[in-house]
């Protein structure tokens, strides 16, 4: 697993829940560190963007990254040359008069991008959001594609001759 | 797009079984207190308004979403993340009424409202002139 991008936005493993360490004290308080620095505390991204996963298949290459709430409209994917980015902002505003007790989701601008190898065919990207996930699927330009040529077999007879 | 609230008890056995073998992740949550509501905002990438479920039973507050298994096509360059089903319960104090909680799934984030119990809400008490 190669992870460039140190991201607050990796999941930790499956566990058992935490909930018994988080249960109690939500509805009475704020904890002291949410209060001193709200910024760092509440989920702001301070680097990159959500995490990604990225595959190549013969044709294509595909990325997948989770974006719960936002609509296709609100996502900029853009890609110059080889270079792809992926950009948006999640606003999770309140109601006024209402307080936060908690804040554990993402919220701010985000921006990652990705370098190729090779060239791709931007007048056919295809991206699609569906129950917050994206997905991008970027094919390879015709000329970036391993041209298969046919070997031919001659026959061990011929060979023999 | 609204969720039944269901009793655990409900559901059957083998539908337990089959969940304990996929893997679960736990949602990041906003919890906001709103006017005589508790609001839990969930992020369920993946999820669909069916595939969410919440119980509440004995003061607990439990939701599950089922994720499709989901794989990218060919050969993975980054894997950043894993998918699995989400799963996160809560305790709710006196003050409020779970059984009466609603909750809505848009765009993979779960919504859950949660009013204040009748008796927790503040409530003005007449004040009458004593007679003599």
């Amino acid at each position: 697993m190669n992870r460039l991008f140190p991201s607050t936005w990796l999941r930790p493993a499956p566990m058992a829940m935490e909930l018994d360490r988080l249960i109690q004290d939500f509805w009475t308080s704020t904890s002291p560190f949410s209060a001193a620095m709200p910024e760092l505390a509440a989920g702001a991204l301070a680097d990159g963007g959500p995490a990604w996963n990225v595959s190549e298949t013969p044709t294509t290459f595909e990325i997948e990254m989770e974006l719960p709430g936002l609509a296709l409209e609100n996502v900029e994917v853009t890609l110059e040359g080889r270079d792809l980015s992926i950009r948006g902002e999640r606003k999770t505003a309140i109601p006024e008069g209402a307080s936060w007790q908690r804040r554990e989701r993402f919220h701010g601008k985000f921006s990652r991008s990705l370098h190729f190898g090779m060239d791709l065919d931007a007048s056919r990207v295809a991206a699609r959001l569906e129950q917050g996930v994206l997905s991008v699927t970027l094919p390879k330009a015709e000329t970036a594609m391993a041209r298969r040529i046919p070997i031919q077999v001659k026959s061990i007879e011929a060979k023999v001759q | 797009m609204r969720t039944e609230i269901t009793n655990p008890k409900d559901e059957p056995a083998s539908r337990a079984a089959a969940e304990s073998e996929r893997p679960y992740f736990t949602p990041a949550v906003d919890i906001v207190r709103y006017k005589e509501e508790v609001l839990i905002y969930a992020d369920l990438p993946g999820s669909r308004p069916e595939d969410v479920e919440v119980t509440f039973d004995r003061g607990v507050l439990q939701l599950r979403a089922a994720v499709s298994r989901r794989v990218l096509p060919g050969q993975s360059v980054r894997e950043e993340y894993a998918v699995g089903d989400w799963r996160r319960s809560f305790t709710l104090s006196e003050d409020y009424d779970g059984a009466r909680a609603s909750a809505e799934v848009e765009a993979g984030v779960l919504c859950l409202r949660i009013p204040k119990a009748v008796e927790a809400r503040a409530h003005r008490v007449q004040v009458r002139a004593g007679q003599g």
